[in-house]
């Protein structure tokens, strides 16, 4: 079976600061795996090793978000597929979901993962838009997915309505959000064979483009001197609070 | 595909009913297309719309109706909704298309979209119309910021709303039902608060503490009163704690519940949805505990503790008892 994994390169929402003379968010840490993408991989690789498949991890970016595909393959996948875009800011999901299309079209895929939503700028739309220029269905909020002879049976819950399927090949699967617990991680091995493995880059085969602007995103509210406490002894922090709201004089 | 010069509003039809989210949608398009100065199409997309058209009634002259049937299949219905609202669609030739912001409607509005080709804005949070013509915004980075969003006058722009964000529009003379009757009518009979007759009353207190779904239980509801009651505050809470039967709908605050001014205003175990920031954001000073570090709340937040609330706020509790 030949699986792929969309892998979108995010900024770590977690480490966003707003600047509070200008409302404008600060991205501090270094750039992530998008959460629900890291998911997808595991899950492509579960059903790998069930199938004796093999899995393509496939990313559009800037150079840097090769980092993401190399981290893949280090978690267990075969080889990758960056599609190099340094400008990102130009792109849509439509045009990205173009991008995806091309490099993947003739690739033959009989299932491919995505994530729901992007952490970044999150449109819900990709996965889908992608499903739909490759003329293949898509099952959004899997659960769970087993493999038959010349089926896949899937698990989907959808707002509370859970639902069971079995499925032809070729279909793209979106994965229900997951906590973390039930991911796979990079291990040193892992990264040791990563570096014998494939990262083919190739140009988008379709301009990214968009009809779309949109300003820099902007915090609805910004508060002039914002206290955050995190890792604090409890008894401390609330200490601060109690503190604080007295300052303030908003204890009754 | 060139603009046409219309606002198509994708009404979903389920039954011969017309959704309350198609409301919103509704009004939406009317504000935009009176912004724009063109014509309002009203698309009733589903099954049974003789039905839902009968029960139009009086529609303002000037808005015209279309209807595009839905023939289900069995295991993916949403199919035939890409089917059907792409024909319409490209029938209509609009400039703006409305499309649904439901989950059901995620399976099928950006399948739409790329089968037309059009750039799509979903989960839009406000729409208007400036001398530029339409722009949206919506929340990216996890609801920390918004962002607008403008599309080429040469392209048709379909966009998607965020429920429970727009004041809902009656559809001739089918009235527009109220979010707030919907989840009060949702929630559970018993909530775990003490009846609001011997609390604080929401609108017009000082200082609010609410409570979402963190809570999780009677102990938790338990927990968020005594705060409350030492700060002489009212009790609020999230959608999500009244649909779990924690908190009556009275205390809701929100889109669909009430929109607070307080002075304080303190949010423990609730993520700070648009739904629910939209009721408290104007607060004057905001606090938020959260496990949570990333939990969009602390954004808006002016002092933040990230902590278990179970732990947290019995002991804040205990330091606001002590005198200063
Ligand atoms: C049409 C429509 C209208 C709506 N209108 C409203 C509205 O008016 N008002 C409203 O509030 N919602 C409304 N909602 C619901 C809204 O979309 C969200 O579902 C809801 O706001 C989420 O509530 P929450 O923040 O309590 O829950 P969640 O988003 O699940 O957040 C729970 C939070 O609690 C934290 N937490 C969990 N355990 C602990 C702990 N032990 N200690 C500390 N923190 C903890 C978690 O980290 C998380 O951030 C509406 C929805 C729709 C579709
Ligand atoms: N630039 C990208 N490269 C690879 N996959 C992407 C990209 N953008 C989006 N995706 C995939 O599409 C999913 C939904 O993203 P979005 O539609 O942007 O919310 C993500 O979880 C990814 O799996």
């Amino acid at each position: 079976m030949k699986i792929a994994v969309l892998v979108k390169q995010v900024v770590d929402v977690g480490s966003v600061r707003i600047e509070s003379a200008t409302g404008e968010p600060k991205i501090g840490g270094s750039p992530v795996m998008n959460t629900s993408d890291a998911h997808a991989v595991s899950e492509a690789i579960d059903l790998k090793e069930t199938t004796a498949g093999e899995v393509v991890a496939i990313s559009v970016g800037p150079r840097i978000a090769r980092e993401e595909l190399v981290e893949a393959l280090a978690t267990g996948a075969d080889s990758a597929i960056h599609v190099v875009c340094e400008e990102m800011d130009r792109a849509d999901s439509l045009s990205t979901a173009r991008a995806i299309a091309e490099a993947v079209r003739e690739e033959g895929f009989d299932v491919l993962f995505t994530g729901q939503k992007a952490d970044d700028f999150g449109t819900g739309q990709v996965g889908l838009q992608l499903a739909e220029m490759l003329g293949i269905r898509h099952l959004s909020n899997v659960t769970t997915i087993t493999t038959h002879a010349d089926f896949i049976h899937v698990a989907r819950d959808a707002d509370g309505f859970p639902e069971e399927l079995d499925v032809q090949t070729p279909v793209l699967l979106i994965l229900a959000p997951r906590d973390d617990a039930s991911k796979r991680h990079s291990s040193l091995r892992g990264m040791m064979q990563a570096k014998k493995k494939q990262v083919r880059e190739v140009e988008p085969a379709v301009p990214i483009d968009s009809a779309l602007t949109w300003t820099g995103p902007m915090a609805q509210r910004v508060s002039a001197d914002r206290v955050l406490l995190e890792g604090e002894p409890v008894d401390e922090a609330v200490a601060k609070l109690a503190a604080w709201l007295r300052e303030h004089r908003l204890v009754g | 595909m060139a603009p046409g010069n219309r606002v198509l509003v994708l009404a979903e039809v389920m039954g011969g009913v017309i959704i309350p989210h198609s409301h919103e949608m509704f009004a939406a398009g009317k504000a935009i297309a009176e912004g724009l100065q063109v014509p309002l199409v009203l698309g009733l997309v589903g099954t049974d719309q003789d039905e839902a058209l009968a029960n139009i009634g009086n529609l303002d002259g000037s808005i015209e109706t279309m209807t595009a049937v839905v023939d289900e299949g069995e295991t993916f219905p949403y199919e035939a909704w890409v089917d059907a609202t792409s024909e319409l669609v490209r029938s209509v030739d609009p400039r703006v298309v409305l499309a649904s912001g439901t989950s059901f409607a995620s399976d099928y509005a950006p399948r739409m979209a790329a089968r037309l080709g059009l750039p799509m804005a979903s989960w839009v949070t406000s729409v208007s119309v400036d001398h530029q013509g339409l722009v949206v915004t919506r929340d990216v980075l996890g609801g920390r910021a918004e962002t607008a969003i403008r599309c080429d006058t040469g392209t048709p722009f379909v966009i998607s709303l965020e429920p429970g964000m727009i004041d809902p529009s009656p559809i001739g003379d089918v009235a527009a039902i109220s979010l707030s009757d919907v989840f009060a009518e949702l929630a559970p009979a018993s909530p775990g608060f003490q009846s609001t007759a011997s609390r604080k009353r929401l609108t017009g207190a000082d200082r609010i503490v609410s409570g979402g779904r963190g809570m999780r239980s009677e102990e938790g509801v338990a927990l968020i009163e005594e705060l409350a009651d030492v700060l002489d505050a009212a009790v609020g809470s999230s959608g999500a704690a009244v649909l779990m039967g924690l908190s009556p709908h009275e205390t809701q605050v929100g889109s669909s519940g009430e929109v607070v001014r307080p002075k304080l205003y303190l949010a423990v175990g609730l993520s700070g949805t648009p739904q629910h920031t939209f009721g408290m954001r104007e607060s004057q000073f905001i606090v938020a505990i959260n496990k949570d570090p990333s939990a969009p709340i602390f954004q808006l937040a002016d002092f933040g503790i990230v902590g278990d609330l179970f732990e947290v706020v019995p002991a804040l509790t205990e330091a606001l008892k002590k005198p200063a």
